[in-house]
């Protein structure tokens, strides 16, 4: 998909450190925005991210997700790394 | 003539915080695969730290200062070229470029390449012609101003608000948020560069910095995009990375294109919040940073040295995207009867002497 495209070209070590190959900006994401990042590169959809991330984290049914992934999300958009209208579809 | 086994000339071997082009571009050629050639630096003080670079020039010479004029500058080529037979010559400084475009052709005549834009190309490029050089290549170029007296600069932000930067013709630039900076920042310009001053509007972004090699067919030889990770005091980068911005890429296209420009240039753009590209000015040739291009893959100084010979050039569009220059501020160890020489004959050729002081007197 091309919202993706920007995250497919950042180069991620393994401690977190994220660059982004087109802007050069250099910048540190921890484990919950590597996973977002991965979910998103696989083009998971919104649900599909929720899963994954109370998965991959041993959340329990009753602590919610959603609220640090729109942060993120917006974090991506306002450093241009996905377009400004990008909405993870449901 | 085998471009390996080349005599090769670079100008502008000052090497302090803020660097000519001259050592990265010699160090580029003296890493080019199967390079065995000789490399001569050409310098304008007896101090420059790239004149005791030992592993990156095989001869130094002084030149006449730009100041001087074309007339002197050819006699002194014509004697550096019966000294040490050169082949081609790579000018890195703005200031000596108008001087070398003239006497490109005596230079091919005694066997000199060179490869050089013409002197329309150059004044295409002029920074008191960027507004006329963006709509010709279709490129975003913020509101400009040519200010040759300071008279101007009390009404200037009726047409143009600060913050706004002042630059000299060839080099300097300044941030001016009020009449009283600008009138400052006017006079220190021309006090250095001389008049006229250009004004330009400050555009909010981060820089980025292009450079490129035109083939004088409105192409280009290879383009490699830069941003600065860190910079000194006076703004220069002092350390950088490879990037891949496909957008950096198609405007230097484009400036090659509207002016068919022909030899090194670097790009300086600026990417505001918005993500636009506005062009700052174009340098006529390679920057302080060329060394990256050979780190980087992109070995464009040793494409210029090929094309200055006459031969062809594939261009050249793979590079690593996330090599990174750091600098670094080393003390060279030299002996003063190097000095001694080159202050005297205004040439270093061949390697060091043996010390004239053998040892310590002793007390």
């Amino acid at each position: 998909m091309q919202a993706q495209r920007r995250l497919r070209d950042l180069a991620i070590s393994d401690s977190g450190m994220v660059f982004d190959a087109c802007s050069g900006a250099m910048f540190t994401i921890n484990r919950t925005g590597r996973a977002i990042v991965d979910g998103l590169k696989s083009e998971l959809c919104r649900s599909e991210l929720l899963a994954e991330l109370a998965r991959r984290f041993a959340l329990e049914p009753e602590d919610d997700p959603g609220r640090d992934l729109d942060e993120f999300l917006l974090l991506l958009r306002k450093s241009g790394l996905l377009p400004h209208d990008f909405t993870l579809e449901d | 003539m085998d471009p390996r086994h080349a005599t090769i000339a670079v100008t502008a071997l000052n090497a302090t915080d803020n660097p000519g082009p001259g050592v990265s571009v010699l160090r580029c050629l003296r890493e080019a695969p199967g390079f065995q050639g000789h490399l001569v630096g050409l310098a304008y003080d007896s101090l420059d730290p790239g004149i005791y670079a030992q592993d990156i020039v095989d001869d130094v010479f002084l030149l006449p200062y730009p100041s001087q004029g074309r007339a002197a500058l050819l006699q002194r080529l014509r004697y550096i070229q019966e000294r040490v037979g050169l082949d081609a010559v790579i000018p890195t400084l703005d200031s000596e470029l108008d001087s070398f475009i003239g006497i490109s052709d005596e230079l091919a005549a005694m066997g000199v390449g060179s490869f050089l834009p013409t002197r329309r190309q150059l004044a295409l490029r002029a920074k008191s012609r960027l507004a006329e050089l963006g709509q010709t290549a279709g490129i975003q170029v913020p509101a400009t101003r040519v200010i040759a007296d300071a008279q101007e600069l009390y009404r200037l932000h009726e047409t143009l608000p600060f913050p706004l930067f002042l630059k000299g013709q060839y080099y300097g630039a300044r941030l001016a948020r009020s009449v009283d900076e600008a009138l400052l920042a006017y006079h220190a310009i021309v006090a250095q560069w001389g008049a006229p001053v250009i004004a330009q509007q400050a555009v909010r972004g981060e820089e980025y910095d292009v450079l490129a090699v035109g083939n004088g067919q409105g192409g280009l030889v290879g383009a490699l995009p830069m941003k600065k990770t860190s910079l000194t005091d006076k703004g220069k980068g002092w350390a950088g990375v490879a990037i891949g911005d496909p957008a950096l890429l198609e405007l230097a296209q484009r400036f090659a294109a509207a002016t068919n420009w022909r030899g090194p240039c670097e790009v300086e753009v600026i990417k505001d919040e918005a993500g636009q590209l506005h062009l700052l000015e174009i340098n006529p040739r390679f920057p302080a940073w060329t060394y990256l291009s050979a780190g980087a893959g992109m070995n464009l100084p040793w494409a210029t040295a090929q094309l200055a010979l006459g031969r062809q050039v594939t261009p050249m569009n793979e590079y690593r995207v996330g090599t990174m220059f750091v600098r670094i501020a080393l003390d060279q160890i030299a002996d003063i009867s190097q000095l001694q020489r080159l202050s005297a004959s205004g040439e270093l050729l061949g390697s060091p002497p043996l010390s004239l002081i053998s040892s310590c007197p002793e007390a």
